[in-house]
Parts: C-alpha cells; structure tokens; sequence
C-alpha cells in the first residue's frame, strides 16, 4: 500500500533535516493532511509506528492536522465544504466540483534533539 | 560503535531541543521528478501515455495492436510496470517497440523515480510516442504523476459499467476513456450510455471511444487520437540545450 512509500519519503526527508542540523534525534513530526488527501490518515500512522525504527525518529511523535477540504461550483459559482471528492454540487447539482485545497501533504515541522547523530541506517531504493 | 542499530532508540536522549519548521509537500520529490520526465519528453517532442486500468483491462494487447500502427507514423517506445515478470514486456518487444520492464515488487503503483530509471535505460527518440503502461490498479497509481504528457483509462466491458463512480479519482484524472474489448458486448450486462454519464459527471466533458484490440473495431479513431495528440506536442525540436535526464533521486 502506498502509505508505506510515503512514509518512507517523509522518514527520509526528516532524517536529511535533522542530520543537516546536527541532531541527535527527532523527537516529533508533525505533517498536514488534507481531507481528500489520497491516504488513509490511520494506515499512515501505522506505517509510522513501524518504519520509525533505526532512523533518528525512532522516539518521535506523529501529529497529523487534519485540513478540511473547500471547493467551488463551476455552474454557480457557491463555495462549499467537501467531504467527498466527487459529489456533485449542493446548492446546483452540478458536477464535479472544483477542489480549491484539502488535498494536501505537507510536512510542517520537526523538533529535534541536539547531540551528535548515530550513523545512517535508512538505505535508499529498499522499498517496501 | 560496536551495534550500529542500538545507537536508535525509543526512549529520547537528554539534550535541547529545537523545533524546525519545514512546510514541505512531502510528495515534492516525485513532483520534481515528473517535472523533469515532462520537460524532458516536451524539449524532444515525446508524446507520453500514462495507461492507467484494472488488471486484465487490455492494456497490453492494445499496446502490441498499436505499435505496428504507429510505427508507420513514428518511433514508439513502451515503459511497463508490473509486480512481477517480464512477460509484458516480452509481448511489447515482440510486437516491435523497444521497452523497458519495471518490476515494482509490492508496491501498488508506478512513481516519478522508476520512470525516471526507465528513461534512462530506454531513450526514446525525439519526436516518439512513449507508453508507459501502470499498475493494473484503479486506487493507487492516480495519485502519482509521472510526468505524462496524457493520461488515458481503460475499462473494459467486462467489469461493469458503474466504475467510473466507484473508482472516481481515476476517471476524473482521465484525459481519454478507451470502453474496450466491445466485442463481449453482446454477451455482458454494460450500459455503455450510463458508463459514460458517470465517467463524465466526474471528468467534464471527457473524451470516450470504443475499441476493441483483437477484432480491430474502434482502432482508427485510438490512432487518430494519439497522431493528434503527438502533433499538440510537438514543439520545434530545441537543438542541443535540452535538459538531460536527471538520475533517480534519493
């Protein structure tokens, strides 16, 4: 499943952060998902949980914000609150809305422990 | 050290710590990835076809049904992904087109990076219309760009006509529905009129043809489609200032 994948993009990302800073280890991680984000917020977790182990996140915190998702009607104009990606529009009935944001992966911010950093472990190209 | 792998561990070491902010897509490294395919493809005129189905949609036989005919066109070239084996790959070649097997293992999707690697070993020649054809799948690879210049899904008459609803992200990114094998249509329940009122609910306006690979119905207007499509990408070839491939990113 791809929630492994792109925990290991985020594991790496965070790993590349924290050695450039000279740290120790990541105590905390926190990213951004979007409502119609194409990834399942649990499976992600999960996928934390596991892949942490022998990277410098091995202790970390996980915190996902949840972003709710906003989109407009092409036919009418309204705004509206979407909580599926293709539903048609409320006010109109007209489809597909147009996904304004709440699709989004982001990496936010990472706290770190200062110290001196034990020797890489997490190998590129050892996908899951 | 004498254990490299104890140096890790759950319980967080004494020291200050500090907080970084990053505010990063955490995909930004495939998106960079595609960028450069699609650069790369646009500068030498490379028309690339991202195919995106179920399993046993007829990705494969459409593929080796094409090439013949677009080969009196232009070059051709295939990238293929699957899980395991070679044997599409083999189908390509022996229809004659050079292609390039991606063997994904247990992921679920092609990425920008694999893609990349392909390029690399493939080449395609300017002015070419390169397939790459994904993962038998309709969840996962939508998600993931791989610097296509278009992307096309399939479904087959045999696997019902209210997909498109059920697997929307897919549809939705479609720039080309192929309804294919149509020859079963006599013998399957498909609502072919319904199929694409659900497919353009959620892709405005989206093109559809019917095809079907084996019988040979259908074939021209795919044909006529892809020629039409590779003369919207074909700039004036840029002489030898053109952006290299970059290696597969860490």
């Amino acid at each position: 499943m791809h929630e492994v994948a792109v925990c290991r993009t985020l594991l790496q990302m965070c790993e590349q952060l924290a050695r450039e800073q000279g740290a120790a280890s990541i105590c905390c991680v926190e990213i951004e998902l979007g409502a119609l984000a194409p990834l399942d917020s649990e499976a992600l977790r999960f996928a934390f949980e596991v892949m942490r182990q022998d990277t410098l996140a091995a202790a970390a915190a996980l915190h996902i914000t949840r972003v709710a998702a906003h989109g407009s009607c092409a036919h009418c104009g309204s705004s509206t609150l979407m909580t599926q990606r293709y539903s048609p529009c409320p006010h109109c009935g007209s489809a597909p809305l147009l996904l304004g944001d709440g699709d989004q992966l982001r990496l936010r911010r990472i706290e770190i422990v200062d110290g001196p950093a034990p020797p890489l472990l997490l190998q590129d190209g050892c996908g899951p | 050290m004498s254990d490299p792998a104890r140096a890790y561990t759950t319980h967080p070491p004494a020291g200050e710590r500090r907080a970084l902010a990053v505010e990063m897509d955490i995909l930004q490294k495939y998106n960079a990835l595609a960028a450069a395919t699609r650069d790369y493809c646009q500068e030498r005129g490379i028309l690339s076809i991202n195919l995106l189905s179920s399993p046993g949609s007829g990705k494969t036989e459409l593929l080796a049904r094409t090439i013949p005919r677009l080969q009196a066109h232009c070059p051709v070239a295939v990238i293929e992904g699957d899980q395991h084996t070679e044997l599409d790959t083999l189908r390509i070649r022996a229809a004659g087109a050079p292609s390039v097997q991606i063997n994904t293992g247990r992921a679920c999707h092609l990425d920008a990076g694999r893609v990349q690697e392909a390029l690399h070993l493939l080449l395609p020649a300017p002015g070419s219309v390169l397939f790459i054809e994904n993962i038998g799948n309709l969840v996962c690879p939508t998600a993931f760009d791989l610097g296509e210049s278009r992307r096309v899904v399939l479904l087959s008459v045999c696997e019902g006509d209210d997909k498109p609803l059920k697997y929307a992200e897919a549809f939705a990114s479609a720039d080309l529905l192929l309804i294919t094998k149509t020859s079963l249509l006599p013998h399957v329940r498909f609502d072919t009129a319904a199929c694409i009122a659900q497919a353009r609910s959620v892709c405005r306006d989206v093109p559809v043809l019917l095809l079907d690979a084996i019988s040979g119905e259908g074939m021209t207007p795919w044909l006529s489609w892809l020629l039409q499509q590779r003369a919207a990408c074909m700039p004036a070839l840029q002489p030898a200032a053109v952006t290299p491939l970059r290696g597969a990113q860490p």
